[in-house]
């Protein structure tokens, strides 16, 4: 079975998307095939990171939910490694009808675990990586319950660190087996060992990254995936940190059956 | 589920959150309906037994509003039993989804306590015994649904002794225990001329018709609305029903067997003294010539004939009109989706909760205005079934012929009323081609109008729903000219005419204002006839006087008009000689009809009828045609002006029983002989036109039919004194100033009604 890894934080611009997109081309270096979803069909962006425009998206999650697509028409390739690694992205709808109706009727989420199992077969994915809604609602909350793995994205702020106690409470009570992690956006006067070893005592689960603030990632405004542009930069060298520690338990390698 | 508060695995992965929200959702629904179902029948019983059979009309909405001012909840918080009592009809409130069902029958467990045992009506509603709602129960909640699974929970019913203080008596109490409640599909007969009585019913919503007789020989009797009581003569008297009656649309009664009617009369005299009395002011009503048939609530449809008319337009100014005459609701696909957002995909009229929500809206406003969708469909369909009237809008780009809306409303909802809207570009000339539109349709009334003009929406809808505003106007020759004062003083007040008639004289004043004069024009116009030598003698072979003039002078101010195109609507009474019968005269050149109406025989030509009658003037059938106006404005004011005394004053005529015209004049001629007091041939003639119909309007009580009834004094003035012109202006003028003045004083209420502007 593919690793399932939720990204989510508990309120809005923490870089959820940005590190999804990151981690999703860091495992395809790391020559795994990977399926990026977007589940934060409320508010959908992650498409930008991978070069598309909302126009772009003729087929979305969002036909495949109400019944209108098969889920392998939904997804594009979007990135390729060298090693045979890929990135497949299944967008959200940037139609601002097709959005509304997700007001107005709603959708039955459980639709996903048939989608997540048909994706891993048809396209022989290794990891399926969802860029949740911020906040919890129940759509989320399903993520995170399908979930082996759940990211949680803060910024170091005593808003975003009340607001993880909630969602990490939540995720253990869906009895998510393995929960990181990742501060986001640290100002380089913060001093990110003695932050770790505060939010480890506070939370009890691992801190897997402390990201500093990067001017490059800012300039970079999500018109590229930063691990792709700056391989080098220690930012990527520590989500790639991440990224190593999703892979450890679940598998062994690109054809390892975990 | 141990702890509501809080979320588990299972709760997510098996979508039980979400279902639980449904769940809740559709209890909160059932709730509102029961509670609805029970202040209904609550109400019922107390106008039933303490006369409060008046106030039903509004109490529902009153307890509604207070309710919701006050705590947000229902004003009955509905009991087990209430519940229970009304399980088959919030049974469709239940959507089908066995997983949703199963979740509701969890919540309906959790919050009253209920189990299989105790109430089994309802756990048969929310599928209970199904065995796919079993399954689903099963997977959610990993128990099997059984009893054991649901156990019962001894509550104090919240019966509420306090707050039921007046229903504490017991024989109310099991009165409303004992009332069944009925949702009749329109043109279900609820009983049959004949029948041996069962029941007595009392309408919640809807319409029902009782009519007598046979097959299509069918008389109406009444309309019934909401608060109305029918079969009561029955119950207690256990005579055969002497009545049909029949849902005209789809309604909601409650009705109470007979043998417990007949219990309670032994308990309670209170309740037959109620009854009767009841039953004495029908009959006090029935006997009033005043008496209305037509229904004060209504509920009213807007419908289309092509895609470009403005229904949603005329919807919503119609709406903004009728507001003036009571509480009114508007009801469009906007509105519906807006409060349930899956009937964008539904069929609206399989939707069990919208129909209650209507029906709510029924009872809370006097009339609830449907609007059509622009094309044909589901919607279109239900606003048709629902209503009592249909208005059916054209506008000058729809064509004559009938079309698919037209079909759809005959084949949906033959018994509603129809009526024609045309909608017309701008005031500035008359229509000339409504004949076009109504040469094809069956409907019982049209209107032209000009959606920009106030004054036309607000007739429109005052007609729509038989409230117009009528004026009559009697015959009596030279002395019509009061009318035209008359005029002035409805115009000083301020008081909107939807629809004016007349006879004879009467006819051509009503024609003159029926065109759109105003008082001042009509003073005009009066002066051209005053003085336009219509009295010239002719040599006496058909009349006295050379008709010619008269015709032209009514063809030239009626500019060639037919009465169907007019704005204002307009008819007038001839009689016809041929068949010795009135003729009404709602269609067809406006000028021939003022003519034929007013040809005074003898003095007038005959005029001839389309059909070759020989037509003459309509005073001496219906010389004040208050019963014709009564039928074309139902509940509506209705206001007379008559010039014919009943006694007319008569100068000391001394004449033997033969007397010859020439010694009339030599009596004259000669100052030694004392004058033959004589009438003249043109008064008996006039007074011999209107006596038989004065005879029957006061032993038939048609002039008892209007609401206010006027009578200028007129026996000083001549019936052909053309000289009198000002004078006749003057005494109509102030006369009616003065009735008019008093009668709004009498009831200030009605000046709301007749569109007068406060002063």
């Amino acid at each position: 079975m593919a690793t399932i890894v939720s990204v989510h934080s508990f309120r809005g611009g923490t870089g959820k998307s940005n590190t999804c997109a990151n981690l999703a081309v860091l495992m395809a270096r790391r020559g795994r095939r990977v399926g990026v979803v977007d589940a934060d069909i409320q508010s959908p962006g992650i498409h930008v990171l991978f070069g598309l425009r909302g126009d772009d998206i003729t087929v979305s999650l969002n036909d495949y939910l109400w019944g209108r697509a098969s889920i392998t028409d939904t997804a594009r390739k979007v990135y390729s490694a060298e090693g045979g690694g890929e990135v497949y992205l299944i967008p959200a709808s940037m139609k601002t009808n097709e959005i509304v109706q997700v007001l107005r009727q709603g959708y039955d989420i459980r639709r996903l675990t048939e989608a997540f199992r048909e994706l891993t077969e048809t396209l022989s994915l290794d990891a399926m990586l969802i860029d949740t809604h911020p906040g919890l609602n129940e759509e989320t909350l399903f993520s995170l319950a399908i979930s082996t793995a759940v990211v949680m994205v803060l910024r170091p702020d005593q808003q975003d660190y009340e607001g993880t106690g909630v969602a990490v409470e939540v995720a253990r009570s869906l009895e998510v087996p393995r929960l990181l992690l990742v501060v986001n956006k640290a100002p380089s006067t913060l001093d990110a060992r003695a932050l770790k070893e505060r939010l480890e005592g506070t939370f009890h689960c691992t801190v897997a990254a402390v990201l500093p603030h990067s001017d490059e990632m800012m300039t970079l405004g999500s018109a590229d995936v930063f691990a792709n542009k700056y391989p080098n930069d220690p930012i990527t060298r520590a989500l790639d940190g991440v990224v190593e520690m999703l892979l450890a338990e679940t598998d062994t390698g690109p054809d390892g059956t975990a | 589920m141990a702890d509501s508060n809080s979320v588990s695995r299972a709760d997510i992965l098996l979508g039980r959150l979400s279902l639980e929200r449904r769940a809740a959702r559709v209890l909160g629904t059932v709730e509102a309906r029961v509670a609805h179902m029970r202040t209904e029948t609550r109400h019922a019983v107390q106008a039933l037994f303490s006369g409060r059979e008046d106030e039903f009309t509004r109490t529902f909405g009153d307890d509604y509003l207070r309710s919701l001012k006050m705590t947000a909840r229902f004003a009955d918080a509905p009991r087990v039993e209430d519940i229970e009592r009304f399980a088959r009809h919030w049974r469709p409130l239940v959507p089908p989804e066995p997983e949703v069902r199963a979740a509701v029958i969890q919540a309906m467990n959790a919050r009253y306590g209920v189990s299989p045992g105790t109430a089994p009506l309802s756990f048969e509603s929310m599928g209970y015994g199904d065995p796919a709602v079993g399954e689903a129960y099963q997977r959610l909640f990993g128990a099997a649904l059984d009893a054991a699974a649901l156990p019962g929970r001894e509550e104090p019913t919240a019966a509420a002794v306090t707050e039921d203080g007046d229903l504490e008596n017991q024989a109310l109490r099991d009165a409303e225990a004992a009332l069944d409640w009925l949702s009749v599909p329109a043109g279900t007969v609820l009983m049959r001329e004949g029948d041996q009585p069962d029941y007595l019913y009392f309408v919640i919503s809807g319409r029902l018709r009782v009519a007598a007789g046979y097959g299509r020989e069918q008389r109406v009797i009444a309309d019934l609305g909401r608060g109305e009581l029918v079969g009561e003569i029955g119950v207690l008297t256990g005579e055969p029903r002497t009545a049909n009656v029949t849902a005209m649309r789809d309604s909601e009664v409650v009705r109470l067997p007979q043998a417990e009617v007949l219990r309670m009369a032994h308990q309670s005299p209170q309740m037959l003294l109620r009854v009767n009395h009841i039953l004495a002011q029908r009959l006090r009503v029935e006997l009033s010539p005043r008496h209305r048939t037509g229904s004060s609530q209504l509920t009213l449809a807007v419908v289309g004939l092509s895609p470009g008319v403005p229904v949603r337009e005329l919807a919503a100014r119609l709406v903004e009109e009728l507001a003036a005459l009571g509480p009114v609701a508007h009801v469009s696909r906007d509105r519906a989706e807006g409060e349930f957002p899956r009937l964008r995909t539904a069929d609206p009229s399989q939707d069990g909760e919208l129909l209650a929500w209507l029906s709510e809206q029924e009872a809370r406003h006097q009339f609830v205005v449907f609007e059509a969708d622009r094309e044909p469909g589901q919607w279109t369909d239900l606003c048709i079934r629902q209503a009592d009237r249909i208005a059916l809008v054209a506008d000058e780009s729809s064509g004559p012929a009938l079309t698919p809306a037209e079909e759809r409303v005959a084949a949906l909802n033959g018994s509603a009323r129809r009526e024609l809207v045309i909608l017309r570009p701008s005031t500035e000339a008359h229509p000339n081609d409504t004949r076009r539109w109504l040469g094809t349709r069956q409907v019982a009334a049209h209107h032209n109008v000009v959606l920009a003009e106030r004054a036309h929406v607000a007739r429109f809808a005052r007609r729509l729903v038989g409230q117009a505003i009528g004026l009559v106007l009697g015959g009596g020759g030279v002395r019509g000219y009061a009318h035209i004062g008359a005029w002035r003083a409805f115009e000083e007040a301020g008081i909107a005419v939807d629809t004016i008639g007349g006879t004879s004289v009467g006819a051509i004043v009503a024609a003159g204002i029926a065109t759109d004069r105003d008082a001042e024009a009509m003073e005009r116009l009066g002066r051209t006839f005053a003085e336009g030598g219509i009295t010239d003698l002719t040599l006496p072979m058909v009349s006295f006087f050379q008709t010619r003039k008269l015709t032209s002078l009514l063809r030239k101010h009626t500019e060639n008009l037919r009465i169907e195109d007019l704005w204002r609507p307009f008819f007038c009474i001839s009689t016809s000689l041929t068949r010795a019968e009135p003729v009404v005269h709602s269609e067809g050149p406006l000028w021939r009809a003022a003519r034929a109406s007013s040809a005074i025989p003898g003095l007038f030509a005959p005029v001839t009828g389309a059909n070759g009658d020989l037509l003459v003037d309509g005073g001496i059938m219906n010389n004040v045609p208050v019963d014709s106006m009564r039928a074309a404005c139902e509940r509506g004011p209705v206001i007379a002006i008559n010039l014919s005394p009943q006694v007319e004053h008569s100068d000391d005529y001394r004449l033997g029983p033969s007397v010859s015209g020439w010694r009339i004049l030599w009596s004259r001629l000669n100052p030694l002989v004392k004058p033959i007091q004589a009438p003249s041939i043109f008064t008996t003639l006039l007074r011999t036109t209107e006596a038989g119909s004065i005879h029957r309007m006061r032993t038939g009580q048609v002039l008892g039919m209007a609401d206010l009834l006027i009578n200028p004094p007129m026996e000083k003035s001549g019936l052909l004194d053309f000289r009198n012109y000002d004078g006749l202006v003057k005494v109509g003028y102030e006369a009616t100033k003065a009735a008019l003045d008093q009668w709004l004083a009498e009831n200030p209420e009605l000046k709301q009604r007749l569109g007068v502007k406060p002063a």
